[in-house]
């Protein structure tokens, strides 16, 4: 018997878990369709809302109130106000940095996380990140250190034993800064002094928290906030063009700089693709920012996406990951369904390895071969 | 802390501690000489080769061991990062 792709593709659709299509619609801010919750379907989505705990600020718990079990849903709300309480605080120990490097007139981009809290949420607190990452060009690198350890920062290394940031081992942070494109850790030690009861008994109450607050069991819970201060994106792709694009949005407290849509994107596929291929599990949370920017690509916005991709031999990586949107609901408008249609045959002659076209990363995003 | 950080931090103060420790024990010579079969077997309780300080009187011994392990604690103290407060 000949099978057919589209009896593929068919199969693999049904044998999704419904924890799965719950989550596909809770990465695109809907809510997960009703149907009867049993134990393990609810262990199954709150297991996928834990290893993607970055999304975990933008999901109301009115929304996982018919997709997880009651046990499961109070562990996803002390999940959830834990999580959030921890950006808020990375955003709080983090301003005065951003403001003495405006005020120094250095150039800066807020990258990744940073930038997607930024300029795709309507808080910047709604997309957790682990660390703070942000650009500057090579030239104010050392100034910008110095800034970050003048507004409380230290030269760190995390000790994985205890989970813990101490003073950096300065021949180490040598040897992993040579070789690396980013600056050794900046943290600091941070103990907020107004969180809520709800919020403390959250911490104290769910040990899953516990791998963002320290002495959690206590009435004093802290946490670090960890600036990344890049001199690139990756080994391969330099920061000057995105930092040529850079613009500053208007916020609360100021303004705050960030990447054009076309470079943020292109950062976004890059990291989406290349991480994902590469290992199991990780980086499927990057599709809800995908989701929230894909409005924002206009014909000529995606161009310049493109251009920048095709610069960095990326082209196939935009393919992999666009073509994937529609299972979110996510209607694609003509140019971006034109170049998934284009994409779809390799080049002739075209080498998988040459083009960087490891393949497709959907199952991989999932733990799956 | 890494273990081989601590390891190159421990052989420092070993090489400078037993410097100041056989300066201060040079007047007692002969109690090194004498009583040098007792610590080998101690280096070897303790499971980790400390050769530099088995010649040592287990007197010096002793209290080159205790002020090892009082800087190493305070370092370890201060490798800590100092505790900011902040409001959100």
């Amino acid at each position: 018997m000949v099978v057919r792709t589209e009896d593929i593709v068919v199969q693999a659709e049904r044998i999704e878990r419904p924890a799965d299509a719950h989550f596909i619609r809770l990465l695109a801010g809907r809510t997960p369709r009703p149907r009867s919750t049993n134990v393990t379907d609810s262990a199954a989505l709150l297991a996928l809302l834990l290893a993607n705990w970055q999304v975990l600020p933008a999901l109301s718990p009115a929304m996982l109130e018919r997709a997880l079990v009651a046990e499961d849903h109070a562990r996803f709300v002390r999940a959830r106000l834990g999580v959030t309480a921890f950006v808020q605080a990375q955003i709080a120990g983090c301003a005065g940095f951003l403001a003495a490097l405006d005020a120094a007139g250095i150039r800066y981009s807020l990258l990744k996380g940073a930038a997607a809290g930024c300029l795709l949420y309507p808080e910047r607190h709604l997309r957790a990140a682990w660390d703070f990452d942000l650009g500057v060009g090579w030239d104010d690198l050392a100034d910008a250190e110095a800034i970050a350890l003048d507004a409380g920062f230290h030269q760190a290394q995390r000790d994985p034993e205890r989970g813990r940031f101490v003073r950096a081992d300065r021949a180490l942070r040598a040897i992993v800064e040579e070789s690396h494109f980013e600056l050794g850790f900046l943290a600091r030690r941070l103990l907020v002094t107004n969180l809520s009861d709800d919020i403390r008994a959250a911490i104290r109450d769910e040990p899953w928290t516990h791998q963002f607050w320290h002495d959690a069991e206590t009435d004093a819970p802290w946490c670090y906030a960890v600036v990344d201060i890049h001199h690139k994106l990756s080994l391969d792709i330099e920061l000057d063009g995105l930092l040529a694009s850079s613009w500053h949005k208007p916020w609360s407290d100021g303004s705050l700089g960030v990447p054009d849509f076309a470079w943020f994107g292109a950062h976004l596929i890059f990291k989406l693709y290349w991480e994902s291929v590469h290992a199991y599990g990780k980086g499927l949370y990057q599709y809800a920012d995908l989701i929230r920017l894909v409005p924002m690509l206009d014909p000529i916005t995606f161009a310049r996406l493109l251009s920048i991709l095709e610069e960095h031999n990326l082209v196939a990586a935009a393919y992999h990951v666009f073509k994937h949107l529609p299972r979110f609901g996510v209607r694609l408008s003509a140019h971006i369904a034109g170049f998934v249609a284009d994409a779809e045959s390799a080049p002739a002659g075209a080498d998988p390895i040459d083009t960087n076209d490891l393949g497709d990363m959907w199952p991989k995003l999932w733990g799956r071969r | 802390m890494t273990s081989s950080f601590v390891n190159a931090l421990a052989d420092a103060i070993v090489g400078r501690l037993l410097t100041q420790a056989s300066a201060a024990t040079s007047p007692i010579a002969p109690r090194v000489t004498r009583r040098s079969a007792a610590a080998p077997a101690r280096a070897r309780r303790g499971g980790r080769p400390l050769s530099p300080l088995a010649d040592l009187d287990p007197v010096a011994f002793e209290r080159v061991a205790s002020a090892i392990a009082a800087q190493l604690a305070g370092l370890e103290s201060q490798q800590e990062l100092p505790l900011d407060r902040i409001e959100i």
